[in-house]
């Protein structure tokens, strides 16, 4: 069965990924490959708490096996799987907080997502694990951080040079998390040639937005993966770190 | 069981420290915050602590930019209750205030009105009484 042809989509895809340890003694970063399904997911478990590596792969097996049971005419409007992508974030939030015991109780997790249907890219996320598009040689970030240094530069308030990073790593939303875990969604259409990297926050803190750019414009999506994972741990990338890039390759 | 946790958002130091050491005293976990951007770093949940109870705010703490920060601190704190520590003969700004405390008042004074403040939710906390 090809999903793809059965919602409608007829873009071709490349794409590949990438992980690293970082120099943390754990890889709590997760993810999901499904071309079948048209979903493609990063997750980065919080670290500092136990059982990072487990929120992580809950959620992106949650949503991978929400997806894949949903089935849905092949005129469905994206709105459906706009829904299906809130539902599914939900039960692994659920399902998150349904592990929080003993060492586990403060597990939790990011997520970001692409889902692709009808050749437009569904962009799902929660926390700060990113999805860049690099489009005519532009790379655009097409999610919002849920971090503190987010929301206070939305209220037009600047921490200081020396607290940024420390507001930059306080989430405000995550999947195991008290409070509001839903996504933030966003289509996107998809173009020949257009480039989507999904990454952790290990990944593009250690890299500027010109040497990703520069990797995903001259590279295979594996590729792309490989050296962009290298770059950021030679440039001291201390966090677990994770590339999955799917390039558009025709309609 | 978990002690209930309260927030102090008080810029002047020393009635901060005095505020907070008669608190501990009395049984409560309590964090001190200088300004409302320090304050956002206090996680609604810890391991081994409980949720944020009550957040005391001083109105010397609402100043712009710092008070454009407010409504994060509260949308991040879900269930406390909020207690305004207010000038002597100001308005009282706008919030969800569960009571205010106006200036001058003795430590004593702040902590027994927070206390109250924290009795009243634990007593909602309860099933009815037969």
């Amino acid at each position: 069965m090809d999903p793809l042809t059965e919602t409608g989509a007829s873009a071709r895809f490349d794409h590949g990924v990438a992980t690293h340890i970082g120099r943390r003694p754990n890889n709590e970063d997760a993810y999901r490959v499904a071309p079948e399904l048209g979903l493609y997911a990063v997750a980065d478990g919080l670290g500092g708490y136990e059982g990072g590596e487990i929120a992580s792969d809950l959620a992106v097996g949650t949503l991978a096996e929400f997806i894949g049971a949903t089935h849905a005419p092949s005129n469905e409007r994206l709105a459906f799987w706009e829904n299906a992508l809130i539902e599914a974030t939900r039960l692994a939030h659920q399902r998150i907080r349904a592990r929080q015991v003993g060492p586990l109780a403060m597990m939790g997790t990011t997520l970001a997502a692409i889902l692709v249907r009808d050749q437009t890219a569904i962009v799902c996320h929660v926390g700060d694990s990113r999805v860049y598009l690099l489009r005519n040689r532009e790379l655009k970030q097409l999610t919002r951080d849920h971090t503190l240094y987010v929301e206070m530069l939305a209220r037009g308030f600047e921490p200081g040079e020396d607290q940024r990073s420390i507001y930059a790593n306080e989430l405000t939303r995550a999947l195991g998390m008290e409070g509001n875990a839903d996504p933030d969604l966003a289509q996107v259409p998809m173009l020949a040639g257009d480039v989507f990297l999904l990454c952790t926050d290990g990944l593009y803190e250690s890299l500027r937005d010109e040497q990703i750019a520069q990797v995903l414009e001259a590279s295979s999506a594996q590729e792309s993966c490989d050296r962009l994972v290298r770059q950021a741990y030679e440039q001291r990338g201390i966090d677990n770190m994770t590339a999955l890039v799917v390039r558009v390759l025709d309609r | 069981m978990a002690r209930p946790r309260i927030l102090l958002v008080m810029p002047e130091h020393w009635p901060r420290a005095l505020l907070r050491a008669e608190l501990i005293e009395r049984g409560y976990d309590v964090v001190g915050a200088p300004d409302l951007a320090s304050a956002l770093l206090c996680r609604p949940v810890e391991m081994d602590r409980g949720p944020v109870r009550l957040i005391l705010i001083d109105q010397d703490a609402l100043v712009e930019p710092q008070s454009r920060l407010f409504d994060l601190l509260v949308s991040r704190h879900p269930q406390p209750r909020l207690v305004l520590l207010a000038r002597a003969q100001m308005q009282t700004p706008p919030g969800n205030w569960h009571t205010v405390v106006r200036k001058p008042a003795l430590i004593g004074e702040i902590a027994s009105a927070l206390e109250q403040v924290l009795s009243a939710v634990e007593e909602k906390r309860q099933p009815p009484r037969r």
